[in-house]
């Protein structure tokens, strides 16, 4: 498949859209400006524009500069763009995508299955012993050898039939 | 009920309106029948606040003539004798009585029985009041007739110097042009304790000063009584609310808090950068570059490109050229219709000539 874009970086960068462009314009990627993983006051350096920060004089905590909308739409963008990684942690953790999937919780069912272990492992031990049924003429003739082969060979032609 | 002393002061004596509606009820029931039988009116008295204060309550006055519409002297015009205030009921020269016995000391001149005839009241919603129009005939002879007016409205107000205030213009009801006059009161004979007008009216004392009072200073504190455990209740010694506001010189509409804010608010907004460091590009176009220019899907390229900061212009410049094919074609259509309805019109007139009708 050919490739169809040939960008520099200046000119990747007027390729995002609007909004977030305006986002990294305001508040610089991570390596130029760190923010802070929980909340601050709101005139701290590290201040995250995504978490509610508490202002200085009137301990008042302020809502979040991005709603919580304007965030989740942000970071998906990006997310399409490949620039993911450069934003800000999310308020309450908020995570999306695979990051989402991989720190899930682990449901209850998984640690606490329904059922006894018999009942759980009865289908498996049903199919095993069958299949040890089916192979234990082998089993039989690689330990007592070629007479009991011939035996078994003798008891199949001697086999009384109705007719 | 309270009688005329006790409503005079409310600070000594019993002021029985402090009491609940059933012990007042109680405590009238008592006087009454202490009472003599003579002095007690056959219909019980009304409680302040529901008597008649104004004339165009009552609607008649001492000196009215009225037609009686309810009782015994129905359809009967008679005079209004008097108004009993503590009852809202009106004393008649003709009404019916009731047989009284009356207690010597309080016989009046002439009188040599104990048993007396004694009026009752009535109401004043059971009598019409009676006026004077003066109808003109053809030949100019005047000719007075009474009416009674059914139903009274009172619109207006003048002085009324013998009466000594406003009185209300009264009118009959639909036909407010017409208006009985209020009967002339009987004048007051001045006896002679009575001051005189002229000597009452006269003014005895202009204030040299509006700000400054003439009065000698502490002559305020020498009329109290200087023992009195309470202090007087207008030498406070606090300033209220209202008072306070008034004193104090308003506040601005916007607080130095406020102030504050706006300060605050306005150093953040410059301290965000409006235009994107060579840095941020450097560092943010690495990594967009790198994704799109591995990018193969076509769907993918159309979308990077429709999100981009110039589409939204290009979508505007599109919508707005769409407008205007729009509009043209809406406009030629109109033109095609106007030579479609003239060319109508003249085939209409000509068929209709031809057939010989009148086309207005």
């Amino acid at each position: 498949m050919s490739k169809i874009f040939n960008l520099t970086s200046q000119e990747a960068f007027k390729k995002l859209p609007q909004k977030l462009q305006t986002f990294f314009t305001r508040y610089p990627p991570a390596p130029l400006r760190e923010y802070a993983n929980k909340q601050t006051f709101t005139n701290a350096p590290d201040a995250n524009p995504f978490i509610p920060n508490i202002h200085p004089v009137t301990k008042t905590v302020h809502s979040s500069i991005y709603s919580l909308r304007r965030q989740s739409d942000l970071y998906k963008l990006a997310y399409k763009f490949g620039v993911a990684e450069l934003m800000p942690v999310m308020q309450n953790g908020k995570k999306l995508f695979t990051e989402k999937y991989e720190t899930k919780p682990v449901l209850k069912g998984v640690t606490r299955p329904k059922g006894h272990k018999w009942e759980r492992t009865y289908e498996e031990r049903k199919k095993r012993v069958e299949e040890g049924i089916a192979k234990a003429d082998d089993v039989l003739i690689q330990y007592r050898g070629s007479k009991y082969k011939k035996r078994l060979e003798r008891r199949k032609v001697e086999q009384r039939t109705w007719y | 009920m309270s009688s005329s002393l006790r409503n005079l002061s409310k600070r000594y004596g019993t002021n029985l309106d402090r009491f609940p509606f059933f012990l007042r009820k109680m405590f009238d029931r008592l006087s009454r029948e202490a009472q003599l039988p003579a002095l007690t009116s056959d219909v019980p008295e009304l409680p302040i606040e529901k008597r008649f204060k104004r004339p165009d309550q009552w609607k008649v006055e001492v000196g009215d003539r009225v037609l009686i519409t309810e009782g015994k002297y129905k359809g009967h015009v008679t005079k209004v004798l008097a108004l009993h205030h503590p009852t809202n009921r009106i004393f008649l020269e003709l009404a019916e009585t009731k047989k009284l016995v009356v207690p010597k000391q309080f016989w009046q001149a002439g009188q040599s029985t104990h048993v007396i005839d004694y009026p009752k009241t009535v109401h004043p919603s059971n009598v019409k009041v009676v006026g004077t129009i003066v109808d003109t005939a053809a030949d100019g002879t005047e000719r007075e007739r009474d009416i009674a007016a059914d139903q009274l409205v009172f619109k207006g107000e003048y002085w009324d110097e013998d009466y000594g205030k406003m009185m209300p213009y009264r009118r009959v009801k639909f036909h407010e042009n017409v208006i009985i006059p209020w009967p002339r009161p009987e004048p007051e004979e001045d006896c002679a304790f009575s001051t005189a007008k002229e000597a009452a009216e006269e003014r005895t004392y202009v204030p040299n000063c509006l700000v400054r009072t003439d009065a000698p200073e502490n002559i305020v504190e020498s009329l109290r009584d200087p023992i009195m455990k309470r202090a007087y209740k207008w030498d406070k010694k606090y300033i209220t609310r209202s008072e306070a506001k008034r004193l104090s010189s308003p506040e601005m509409p916007i607080s130095e808090a406020k102030k504050a804010m706006f300060e605050e608010k306005r150093k953040i907004r410059e301290a965000i950068p409006s235009e994107p460091s060579v840095e941020t590009i450097e560092l943010v176009g690495k990594l967009v570059a790198e994704k799109l220019n591995a990018v193969t899907d076509r769907n993918f390229a159309a979308y990077v490109n429709s999100v981009g900061p110039d589409a939204r212009q290009k979508k505007k410049e599109a919508r707005e050229s769409a407008r205007k094919v729009h509009e043209e074609k809406i406009r030629e259509a109109e033109e095609r219709n106007k030579i479609k309805n003239r060319t109508e019109g003249k085939y209409k007139l000509r068929k209709a000539k031809k057939k010989g009708s009148v086309v207005f």
